[in-house]
Formats: structure tokens, C-alpha cells, sequence
């Protein structure tokens, strides 16, 4: 027996709601790195807290699911933490924080570090949807130069880039194309997560509630970064050496740790750290 | 009491497990999943077409139906349980039907440059009649496929110039197959 509420629906949402983004999000991985609008609903959560995403997970997640819920990588933050109990109480799923038993993965800013498999979706919460946004603030505008195929504003900003930084500083939301076709906001991830959305073998949803937009990468999707043939993409992370594990091929966090300002760097990716350490 | 018409058992439960079925089948395309039975639904329907219907139509949502399709038992059903508006015209968001019927797919909607995405999604029914092999190639397929598909799937091609074009689902019995418009069909 689930011990899940009563008064909701299964997962929270309508089913009218639920149809009208499952339609959404089969089109999105019809037109793999296309931005489908959708009518985003008012969710117990704040604009910010990831509803694009925990809509994602409500329209998608079925009785039989295992649901992983993560917050930089890790399981035992608040966003983590307060979304996972969401679930629990209007569906009545289980939880995982093994990243190998997760059905569902809803992620805020990473990739679990763990190889996914073709039988897991991961679900994004993504804050502004259009990578081109910051370049051109008009939706009109960024509508058009996605149908012409015209992105060589976001070649420029790279460029600047380089000719302000020497290299490419763009460190998170890096953008990448997908299928050859579309240039996609990965959500704002490190870079250093982008080659894992390259060929991945999980379904990759992506949902941002306050601009009502829905994305999707299928599997087995070319999902290349970005480059310029001398300055080739570079998935950048910090040199250094995990102080609780000892992974030297993770993506670490730097941590302040006393009122002195001693730091240590950790893995990112809570559960793959602790799979390591024992 | 009479009987109710065939329908879900858990509404909510059931139509999250056939999303999922869905999605799966449109993500990786060429693969056979299969669909939880309905019995006694109204004919010529599938199991497959029928949750189709259920998961993705409702009242904002037209459906065009092939002629065979076309009776009082099957629109009594769609309207009892979806309230989409079956239309006679091919300007719809959803088709069902004979491959013969659909023909030619270009007269659906196959979106617009800046909404590639309204483009309407096309059923095919007893899509194992008058197969031919086809390997198929994309986004969510790993390796070259193998596949029979119905003869006249070749003439999707005139309805595809991607990002616009119709999606597909192949469905017989309680199977279905996924052909979005990012599947590249060759002989």
C-alpha cells in the first residue's frame, strides 16, 4: 500500500495538465533541442525551485518508478531534499539516492557522474531555456534565429570570449548543439558534464516552469559543445584531488570549512563520492 | 447498470505507465514496446491506437479518423472519454487510421518554422500488412536497424524537411513503434 495523499492525484497534477505536457514532450524528442511552449502551472514551490522540472517528473513518473532527486550533484540539499518528500507524499514512489537504482533522475545543474542507461530518464530544471537570450533579449527575435538556423551571434560571444579571456570562459551553460540543428542551453550544468550528453544512452527532458518551456534530447542524440577549430572545447574542472574519496576524475566542489578560509575541493556528485569511499 | 465502455482501470496509474510506453518508443525509434490489454474496444481500433487516444487527446485536441474507422462506436468512444472534436478535414493535431487513408502525409499539419512543434501525430493502424524491410537511422537509435514497415511508409518522406514534419506511431494489436521525423527510412 502507498502511503501517498489521498487528496491529490497521482503526482500531484491534473490529468488534463498531464496530457497537454506529455504532448509537449513528445514533440520535444521528436525535434531533439527545440524549445516547445507549454502551459506551466502554478506549483507548491516557489519560480526558481525547479517546477519546470518537478512538472517534467509529475507528467512522466509511474507507480513502479525509484526517484532520485538532485541539487549540485547532490542528494541531501534542500531543493534535493524538499522535492524528493513531494513525490513521496503525492505519488507514493519510492526514493533512491543510488544513482544505478534511479528510474527517474531530476537534476538541478549536473550530471550524475555514474554512466546512465537507456532504461532511465534524467529530468532537468532549467532557469532561462534560450541560450541566445542574454544575446538577444527579444523571444520574437531569438524564434526566428532559431528557425533560420542563425547563431552566429552565439560564435561571436564565444569569441569575445576568447579575445577578453584568452580561452573560452563560459564555465556552465555552455552551449551545445544537438542533431546538427538546434543550439541548446544544457541547463546551467558545469561544461564539464557537457560531453556526457553527447550519445547518452537515458532520455534527457528538460523543463523551465517560469518560462514555460519544455526540451528533450533522445538517446543516442550528437550533442556536440561549441568550439572553434584553435580553440577546441575544453571540459574543464579543477585540478585537484577529491579530499573524501580521492577521485581525481570528478567534478569537484570547493568548500570553505572554517573562519579562516581553509578550503577543501569534494566531489560534486554526493553518491558516486560515497560509492568510492567504501 | 449497463456496462461501462472499455476504458483504463486506474486512470491516473494506467495512462502514466502507456505515457511512458510512449515516450519510450518515440525516443528510440524502430523498437516494438507494448501496451497494457484494453479489452473489448470498439472495432477496427487497436489496443495501441486506443491508448493513444487516451494519453494524448482531449478537449484541445481534433483528431481526423480514416474512413474505416470512421462509425458511431469508435467516435461515441473518443467523445465519451476525450471530448475531441473528430474532424473531417486533415488540419488536426492527431490522426488514426489505414495507412491508405492517411495518404498523403504532407496535408497534416507538419508545423511552421518557428513551431515545428504544431505538427499533428500520426497513427497507423495493422501496420504489419504489406511490409518491407527498412534500415533506419537518427537520434535514438544506436546502431543501424533493421525493420519491416508497411510498403507506403517511404512516402512520409514528402511530408519531412526537419525540423517540420509528422511524427508516427505504428501500432497493431497492443504493439506500437515509433517514427519521429528525425528517423531516416532507407531500402
Amino acid at each position: 500500500m502507498s502511503n501517498s495523499e489521498e487528496d491529490f492525484n497521482f503526482a500531484y497534477l491534473d490529468e488534463q495538465t498531464k496530457r497537454m505536457i506529455r504532448r509537449a514532450l513528445i514533440k520535444a524528442i521528436c525535434i531533439p533541442g527545440y524549445q516547445v511552449p507549454f502551459a506551466s502551472r502554478e506549483m507548491p514551490m516557489p519560480y526558481g525551485w525547479g517546477t519546470g522540472g518537478v512538472q517534467v517528473t509529475a507528467a512522466c513518473l509511474q507507480e513502479t518508478d525509484v526517484l532520485k532527486v538532485i541539487d549540485q550533484g547532490s542528494d541531501d540539499t534542500t531543493n534535493a531534499v524538499s522535492i524528493r518528500k513531494f513525490f513521496e507524499r503525492v505519488a507514493g514512489v519510492k526514493t533512491t539516492e543510488n544513482t544505478g537504482k534511479a528510474s527517474v533522475i531530476q537534476t538541478r545543474h549536473r550530471i550524475p557522474e555514474q554512466v546512465l542507461s537507456e532504461d532511465q530518464i534524467l529530468v532537468y530544471q532549467v532557469p532561462i531555456p534560450e541560450p541566445l537570450r542574454f544575446l538577444e533579449p527579444r523571444e520574437t527575435e531569438t524564434r526566428v534565429m532559431h528557425a533560420l538556423e542563425e547563431y552566429g551571434l552565439m560564435h561571436v560571444k564565444l569569441y569575445e570570449d576568447i579575445s577578453i579571456n584568452g580561452e573560452i570562459s563560459t564555465a556552465y551553460a555552455y552551449p551545445v548543439k544537438v542533431n546538427d540543428r538546434y543550439i541548446m542551453d544544457p541547463s546551467p550544468t558545469p561544461k564539464f558534464d557537457n560531453p556526457k550528453m553527447n550519445f547518452c544512452s537515458a532520455i534527457q527532458l528538460f523543463g523551465a516552469g517560469r518560462e514555460q518551456r519544455i526540451y528533450a534530447v533522445p538517446p543516442y542524440t550528437k550533442v556536440i559543445s561549441l568550439d572553434f577549430e584553435d580553440y577546441p572545447f575544453e571540459a574543464s574542472r579543477a585540478e585537484k584531488t577529491c579530499e573524501i574519496c580521492g577521485a581525481t576524475n570528478t567534478y569537484l566542489d570547493e568548500v570553505v570549512i572554517d573562519d579562516k578560509g581553509t578550503r577543501m575541493f569534494s566531489c560534486s556528485d554526493s553518491d558516486y563520492c560515497n560509492s568510492q569511499k567504501s | 447498470m449497463t456496462n461501462p465502455l472499455p476504458f483504463f482501470q486506474d486512470q491516473s496509474k494506467d495512462a502514466a505507465r502507456a505515457f511512458r510506453i510512449a515516450l519510450k518508443a518515440m525516443a528510440m525509434p524502430g523498437k516494438i514496446q507494448n501496451f497494457q490489454v484494453i479489452d473489448g474496444l470498439p472495432t477496427p481500433l487497436s489496443i495501441a491506437g486506443a491508448t493513444l487516444i487516451l494519453v494524448f487527446c482531449d478537449f484541445n485536441t481534433k483528431i481526423f479518423l480514416g474512413e474505416t474507422f470512421r462509425n458511431k462506436n469508435v467516435e461515441d468512444w473518443i467523445n465519451f472519454y476525450t471530448g475531441a472534436k473528430i474532424s473531417g478535414d486533415k488540419n488536426v493535431d492527431f490522426a488514426v487510421g489505414h495507412i491508405e487513408e492517411l495518404l498523403p502525409f504532407h496535408e497534416f499539419p507538419i508545423g511552421t518554422d518557428e513551431y515545428p512543434d504544431r505538427s499533428a501525430n500520426i497513427v497507423i493502424e495493422n501496420a504489419s500488412k504489406d511490409v518491407k524491410s527498412f534500415s533506419l537511422n537518427g537520434p535514438g537509435i544506436k546502431e543501424t536497424l533493421h525493420v519491416e514497415l508497411p510498403e507506403k511508409i517511404i512516402e512520409r518522406e514528402s511530408a519531412i524537411s526537419f525540423p517540420l514534419g509528422v511524427d508516427i506511431f505504428l501500432a497493431k494489436e497492443n504493439f506500437v513503434m515509433g517514427l519521429p521525423r528525425t528517423t531516416m527510412v532507407e531500402t
